[in-house]
């Protein structure tokens, strides 16, 4: 009997579409604890981050065609998904006071992680560092108001304002910042291109 | 429609905002019309999402609760396989919708999100079914009598045409009802009530004034509280639109669809006039 276990998130995804569901119980367990912290750090609602992450994996299952690996890789195309559903709930609830003194509490996580987690994919480890470590060469005046529009789903106008800067002032280093996220990705190899 | 005249680095920059969801609904409407004309554009809109994907592991990981994966593979054992050929649904009653309030969502536009391979066959079968739906609608003008025999009519039509364009398995539409003051709009709605997602598709939506916007519904049964809002649109030059939502729950948990006009950017409660509805039952 074949080892799900030892196969890629790639070969997984393409098993689903084949209706083996046992591909995606393995690629819920593999991702499931990365989705379902990154709905809950957005919604700030455990319940509706778990239907979040039930309806991603549901659409998996249902519409498996919808990933091709034309769309990189499998964890990113997967978290986009999270995360675009999740601020979805996110506007629609009307989530995104942020606090008058401009603090932005909880933006990204640039701690290295002590050890991974029971269950993480090496893979999983390897990306989150990558991913932290490009963050940290942003200037903190790109960094902050990528994090308010990733996690709070605030549009550019809406983080101008919070912010007091000029709307092109952000527009700009948002896209100095995201420029720079996708080459510092690419250049490691992490980015499916 | 994008401007013809943007330079590459005002495109790429437009296309970071709409990757990380920081347009305005209407310009992200816009900028995902242009960005589906443009291959070249769509493989560095593909590169930014995938950012978007990575930047998500920065969260802090955390177990779901207990039951999740257990309801999850319920769920999936209660969808029905994929068949070979394609399922054809038959419509159902139109009836006038009720008043609802809802909370606003916005439209899911973002490529990544996009059902790539049933979007042609869902498209060439909205085309077809809306004609079809215009058909039936001028000729339900008459009396009861032809209007029943209209009904067979039409829907003899549609599942002819349905088998003609191989709609996906699974999915069904759903002519909605213009009002009165509405009635040169034709719309019809394409869903799989197992899934979240359905597709508006509609025709002579008169341009609206610059503060008003046309906004979806989707009806609740009756007694389970407000509508939720599908999100909004506008048409295009020539009056048409094709508009997708992804509702908080099945589309089968519905009880049906409305179109309203309402203030720019959308409302969380129906305020405005209904210009189509329609209810369905027994999903």
């Amino acid at each position: 009997m074949l080892d799900l276990t030892t196969l890629t998130d790639e070969e997984l995804a393409g098993r689903v579409g084949q209706r083996d569901s046992g591909a995606l119980e393995q690629l819920y367990d593999r991702y499931v604890r990365q989705c379902f912290g990154l709905a809950v750090r957005i919604v700030g609602d455990a319940a509706l981050a778990e239907e979040i992450v039930q309806e991603v994996f549901l659409k998996l299952w249902n519409q498996p065609e919808t990933y091709t690996q034309a769309r990189g890789r499998f964890v990113s195309w997967l978290l986009s998904l999270i995360h675009h559903r999740s601020i979805d709930e996110l506007r629609r609830r009307s989530r995104t006071e942020v606090p008058l003194d401009g603090a932005i509490p909880g933006g990204f996580d640039l701690r290295a992680d002590p050890a991974p987690e029971p269950g993480d994919q090496v893979s999983l480890a390897e990306l989150r560092e990558g991913v932290r470590s490009a963050l940290a060469r942003l200037p903190a005046n790109q960094r902050e108001p990528i994090e308010l529009s990733f996690f709070r789903g605030l549009t550019h106008t809406q983080i101008a304002e919070l912010l007091g800067q000029p709307l092109g002032t952000v527009k700009t280093r948002i896209r100095l910042g995201m420029t720079a996220m996708r080459e510092a990705l690419k250049s490691s190899g992490l980015l499916g291109d | 429609m994008e401007s013809q005249n943007v330079t590459p680095e005002e495109w790429e920059d437009r296309l970071i905002h709409f990757s990380l969801g920081a347009l305005e609904p209407e310009d992200a409407a816009r900028f995902e019309a242009a960005l589906e004309q443009c291959r070249e554009r769509a493989r560095l809109a593909t590169s930014y999402s995938q950012v978007i994907g990575l930047l998500g592991t920065t969260a802090p990981t955390v177990e779901p609760p207990a039951g999740h994966k257990a309801r999850l593979l319920q769920r999936i054992e209660s969808t029905p396989q994929i068949a070979q050929s394609p399922a054809v649904s038959r419509p159902v009653r139109l009836t006038t919708a009720e008043t609802a309030s809802v909370t606003p969502t916005p439209s899911q536009v973002i490529d990544m999100r996009r059902q790539a391979d049933a979007w042609p066959r869902v498209a060439a079968a909205a085309a077809v079914l809306l004609l079809v739906a215009v058909v039936w609608l001028v000729a339900t003008l008459g009396t009861v009598s032809q209007q029943q025999t209209r009904l067979a009519e039409f829907e003899r039509q549609l599942e002819a045409s349905q088998a003609q364009v191989n709609i996906p398995a699974g999915y069904r539409t759903f002519a909605l009802a213009p009002t009165d003051e509405y009635t040169g709009v034709s719309a019809v709605v394409i869903f799989n009530p197992e899934s979240s997602e359905a597709w508006l598709v509609a025709d002579g939506l008169e341009p609206l004034p610059e503060d008003l916007i046309y906004e979806l519904w989707l009806i609740q049964p009756q007694g389970q509280g407000p509508s939720d809002v599908g999100g909004v649109f506008g048409p295009n030059d020539v009056g048409s639109t094709v508009h997708r939502t992804t509702a908080q729950r099945r589309i089968g948990d519905y009880a049906g669809f409305a179109v309203s006009i309402e203030r720019k950017p959308g409302v969380p409660v129906r305020e405005g006039p209904i210009v189509v509805v329609g209810r369905f039952e027994g999903q």
